[in-house]
């Protein structure tokens, strides 16, 4: 892709949120300029057309007085409010995809929430897929359909939320669901963290990235890679043990 | 932006109270104005007369009274060596006193600003180097020698420009390169440093992200942050020079402040200097009071008072 279509397809296609709001917006710049440009180079509008657009999206990522808050600057937002304003310029040009990295993180936890809420509402309204990076489990049991645990850079499990969460097949996920705090639990037990610490991804892997760490490893661990396997309805897993059998997977 | 302008006016008046202040008893701590202000062979009557006709041997809240009073309207007395009053006498110099600051700033940012500009959005160039290495030298070069060397080479040896004096336009060209020489330098620096900062702020990141041009993004996102800091270290800059850059108005026999402060000083002209004095305190007062608009208008969390 050359570098002008990347740039048609950047804001106009995908829309991105990103992790800190408190730095994501340009301070100088109205925050009805931050969102409209986005419009004017995309969508061909005028700077009529823009401003009328923006203040509709405003209203639709919750903002209260759209009108007023137009002419405002990042600074006299909050944190919560700033993630709105990304929001509005991510879905401003209707995109396919909106590529959310850890947009709850420097977040406060009700105001969390608020933005979770949103997003789902905006998924519902405008049908766009919305690819939600984070580390917080929690958050993903509340939006994500279909999961994607990573590790080393590498995908290690692919499954619809609910099948994950039930019969994680990865020692991975497994290890992450572990070391989950719950309220449910009622004696005091300690928290369960993964032994080790993550591969050197600037050594070229000859077997399995989480081998190192992994209780279930065995020989053919340390020989190949493990590709993605399928292992269930729509759920795939990048490991050779089977967790059902307890044992090597066949084949 | 009301409020902070009237904030920033309030805070300049008291300043300038201040200037006075200093003005007015810098004549007098070391005790009898008068022996300062006359030569050292006079005779005691003499002196006494001086006193009387200065109003020395009235109390000196009715003295400061009354310089407070010519103050306001600029009136400083008479310069003791020429006779005439030391108000005008300052202000017959601040035509060739702008004129060199002017030239020595306009200079050092047309040169500065575009090689910080290049450096920052192309960092490691050659471009970049020879900026960095020019805001080095540019920096680090003590400005009498340099005044030295530039007339050894462009006034003796190859006649291009005249080694000293305001006759001819090409006069102002070497003291406003030497005067203007170290805030290019300084320009250079801020401007590379301050691009490369904002250009890895998260806000340049989400520009990238909505698909925005390259040249838009560095006109509207990158340009304007770069401006805030600019603005103050010109206005900055721009004082000091208009204060009169002594060395080098002397140097080149400049007839600018400088070069007044320079002799008044020397003839130990009382009431020379302390026009000279606050008239520089003024303009630099007046100045950083621009600078503070300029700055409101660029930046909204100053106009808004965050
Ligand atoms: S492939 Fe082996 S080492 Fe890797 S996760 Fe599965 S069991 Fe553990």
């Amino acid at each position: 892709m050359s570098p002008e279509e990347l740039r048609d397809v950047r804001g106009g296609q995908i829309g991105f949120v990103f992790q800190d709001p408190m730095s994501s917006l340009n301070p100088i710049l109205t925050i009805g300029e931050q969102i409209s440009e986005t419009l004017t180079r995309h969508l061909d509008m005028s700077k009529e057309q823009a401003k009328e657009r923006t203040l509709k999206l405003l209203a639709q990522v919750g903002i209260p007085d759209p009108k007023l808050r137009y002419k405002n600057y990042p600074f006299e937002f909050s944190g919560g409010m700033r993630q709105r304003v990304m929001i509005a310029i991510a879905i401003a040009c209707t995109p396919e995809i909106v590529i959310a990295d850890e947009p709850t993180t420097a977040l406060d936890v009700t105001v969390q929430a608020q933005i979770v809420d949103l997003f789902r509402r905006l998924r519902e309204m405008l049908g766009v897929a919305v690819i939600w990076i984070t580390h917080d489990l929690g958050v993903v049991a509340g939006v994500a359909e279909r999961v994607l645990v990573m590790y080393g850079g590498r995908p290690a499990e692919i499954a619809l939320v609910d099948d994950l969460y039930e019969r994680p097949q990865h020692p991975y996920t497994l290890g992450l669901l572990g070391a989950l705090p719950s309220l449910e639990s009622t004696e005091s037990k300690r928290l369960v963290s993964i032994r080790g610490t993550p591969p050197d991804l600037l050594i070229p892997l000859k077997n399995c990235p989480f081998a190192w760490r992994c209780d279930y490893a065995f020989d053919r661990c340390w020989e190949e890679i493990p590709p993605l396997i399928a292992v269930g309805v729509r759920h795939q897993a990048a490991c050779f043990y089977d967790m059902e059998k307890g044992g090597p997977r066949d084949g | 932006m009301q409020r902070y302008f009237l904030s920033k006016l309030g805070q300049s008046i008291l300043l300038l109270f201040g200037v006075l202040l200093l003005v007015f008893f810098m004549v007098r701590v070391t005790g009898d104005p008068a022996s300062l202000m006359i030569s050292r062979e006079a005779s005691p009557e003499a002196v006494e007369a001086f006193r009387e006709k200065m109003g020395f041997n009235d109390p000196i809240l009715t003295q400061f009274g009354r310089f407070l009073s010519g103050a306001v309207v600029g009136d400083f007395g008479n310069s003791l060596h020429f006779k005439s009053p030391a108000m005008q006498m300052v202000m017959e110099r601040v035509p060739a006193t702008v004129q060199l600051a002017g030239t020595a700033l306009l200079m050092a940012a047309v040169v500065g600003i575009p090689l910080g500009l290049i450096g920052g959005f192309n960092p490691g160039s050659a471009m970049d180097n020879l900026g960095r290495g020019l805001a080095l030298l540019g920096q680090s070069i003590p400005n009498f020698w340099l005044a030295l060397i530039l007339i050894l080479i462009f006034a003796v040896r190859l006649g291009w420009f005249p080694s000293f004096g305001r006759d001819e336009w090409k006069s102002v060209v070497m003291p406003a390169f030497v005067l203007g020489l170290p805030t290019m330098g300084q320009i250079v620096r801020l401007t590379r440093s301050t691009v490369l900062e904002i250009r890895g702020e998260d806000f340049i990141r989400t520009a990238h992200s909505k698909g925005l041009e390259p040249r838009t993004i560095y006109v509207k996102h990158v340009l304007r942050n770069v401006a805030i800091p600019l603005v103050s270290v010109i206005g900055v800059q721009f004082g000091y020079m208009l204060g009169g850059s002594i060395y080098i108005e002397t140097i080149f026999s400049w007839p600018g402040m400088g070069q007044l402060v320079e002799q008044s000083v020397g003839w130990r002209d009382f009431p020379l200097v302390q026009a000279v004095a606050f008239f520089v305190s003024l303009v630099v007062l007046l100045l950083n009071l621009l600078t503070d608009v300029a700055y409101a208008i660029i930046d909204p969390r100053i106009r808004y008072g965050k």
